[in-house]
């Protein structure tokens, strides 16, 4: 039988009068690749830090492996990358990388420093590491104990384009290991697109919306008519939303081919016509509208 | 065990590659030592005495005020949150702070012995430097839960000045500058009691070859043990305010 990774049942969490996760309830299997998105204070950073057992939650309950989150045994084969992570400024990061390597057995970090070309870096203190380069070194120390699960508070924030391709092709190489695990959030949507399997959204504590991307696509996504037309007044009944921008039509609609039967019905002498998804940042935007986001 | 000792050596070397820390930590004790006993160190008897306190000053500026300051700054930093998330527990990351301050105590009571002999009388047999190195060390551990309770108890800004507000008096009033005899009647009725007072006369006993009084021991363990509640509480009302 399959053992579920991450059990999170019905799990509450407030600070104060700030209620942060509200009845939270999901499963990450072995192998699964999680996105959690969703806007400022949503809930994301307090969802990874009690996963990893860095604060308590109120209600509900938390496994990981069957294990309690937080326990030492839970801590031994996960691994979490906060958001802010400022490193101790004196030490090198070679020493960095060895205290944490010392807390797993035999565990040689060399490979991933050299993909993620820390070499040039291993002597020089952490102050005087730009934020990219901290980043990175801690997204190798995230990695070091080649841990089931690892979670990742906005990886790849303040990183350039480079270190992101290089961070992605060391993550996609650990996923390519049988039944590793991936948690992270993102405000990113290309890189929700490129590395997650399942995606949920938060929205002031709660789920909102959760599937595989396909899923959420079909779901809450629409499709999109485009074209150009000089014509003013047009009769499409079967569009959600229309916006002209200049002799640019856009409209949206569940739809597609119904869109585009009336859009030729309206005799308007439409060029360029295309047909296309909306995006996940739009389809973000529609479930934020929906749930009176600004 | 092993884990522990490593989080100690990266703490030293945090530390010891900030000169400024290390040039106050060292020199301070040592400087006081300066100004105040090498004028009356004028025989034998007087350079050991006036050693052994300003030894225990030193040990136990380092023990308290440091090892709290440090407790009370790296609260607040992130790199703290992360160890959290690594397979070791909170003890032994306490343990590891208390062993770097330990160092850093040691260094300032070699800055103070290396003065003393090199411009004083100060002379022991070997036995009673061993003596001396190890009392020395055992009653400043006995200010480890004292420093722990600062550490918890105040923030990063405030952990230096009110650590310094406790750490000046005590050793004053204790009998660590100035002989306890000198001090005004109610300062000597409070020194008496004190834990620094304790810490100085546990010395004093050993530099003079007599038998330790076990009342000065009996006092500072129920000074460790009470401030190991104060500490515990402080520990506890950190998490709930930092971590719930």
């Amino acid at each position: 039988m399959k053992q579920t990774f991450l059990d999170f049942d019905n799990v509450s969490k407030s600070y104060g009068e700030i209620h942060a996760l509200k009845g939270v309830s999901l499963q990450v299997n072995p192998g699964e690749r999680l996105a959690i998105i969703g806007s400022n204070g949503a809930g994301k950073s307090t969802f990874m830090s009690l996963a990893s057992g860095i604060r308590p939650h109120d209600s509900g309950s938390i496994f990981i492996f069957g294990n309690e989150a937080g326990s030492r045994v839970a801590k031994k084969c996960m691994r979490i990358l906060p958001q802010e992570l400022s490193f101790p400024p004196q030490l090198k990061v070679a020493e960095i990388l060895k205290l944490v390597a010392a807390h797993y057995d035999n565990f040689n970090f060399e490979k991933l420093v050299d993909d993620m070309e820390l070499d040039n870096l291993l002597k020089r203190k952490a102050h005087q590491l730009s934020g990219g380069e901290q980043k990175r070194v801690g997204i190798v120390a995230t990695l070091i104990g080649d841990p089931d699960l690892v979670m990742l508070d906005e990886p790849t924030a303040n990183i350039d384009l480079h270190g992101r391709n290089m961070v992605y092709e060391i993550l996609q190489d650990y996923l390519q290991q049988e039944g590793k695990s991936l948690i992270f959030s993102s405000h990113q949507m290309q890189e929700v697109e490129y590395l997650a399997d399942k995606i949920i959204v938060l929205q002031s504590g709660k789920v909102i919306a959760s599937g595989s991307t396909e899923e959420i696509k079909s779901e809450y996504g629409l499709k999109k008519v485009c074209f150009r037309s000089q014509v003013a007044d047009l009769n499409i009944p079967s569009a959600r939303d229309l916006n002209r921008q200049g002799d640019k039509v856009t409209l949206l609609g569940s739809d597609s081919d119904q869109m585009l039967k009336e859009v030729i019905a309206n005799d308007i002498n439409a060029q360029a016509i295309s047909v296309s998804d909306s995006s996940l940042d739009e389809i973000l935007i529609k479930l934020w509208n929906a749930e009176g986001v600004n | 065990m092993k884990q522990t000792f490593l989080h100690a050596w990266w703490m030293v070397l945090e530390l010891l590659r900030q000169p400024s820390y290390v040039v106050s930590t060292v020199t301070f004790p040592a400087l006081f030592y300066v100004i105040f006993a090498l004028p009356e160190s004028k025989d034998e008897a007087s350079s050991n005495l006036l050693l052994a306190s300003f030894s225990c000053f030193a040990v136990f500026g380092v023990i308290f005020l440091q090892f709290g300051v440090g407790v009370a700054q790296e609260r607040t930093k992130s790199w703290y949150y992360y160890l959290r998330t690594l397979p070791i527990g909170s003890l032994h990351l306490i343990t590891a702070r208390f062993l770097s301050a330990l160092f850093f105590s040691v260094l300032a009571a070699l800055a103070i012995v290396v003065i003393a002999l090199i411009f004083t009388e100060a002379a022991m047999s070997a036995q009673g430097w061993i003596l001396f190195g190890s009392y020395l060390l055992l009653g400043g551990i006995s200010f480890c839960t004292m420093g722990l309770a600062l550490g918890y108890w105040t923030s990063e800004k405030s952990s230096l000045p009110v650590g310094n507000l406790i750490y000046l008096p005590l050793s004053f009033v204790g009998g660590l500058w100035k002989p306890p005899n000198i001090l005004p009647e109610m300062l000597k009725d409070i020194s008496s009691h004190l834990p620094t007072r304790h810490y100085g006369e546990l010395m004093w006993a050993v530099v003079r070859g007599d038998s330790v009084d076990i009342k000065n021991i009996t006092y500072l363990f129920a000074y460790a043990l009470v401030f190991a509640v104060v500490a515990y509480w402080g520990f506890n009302r950190d998490v709930r305010v930092r971590f719930s």
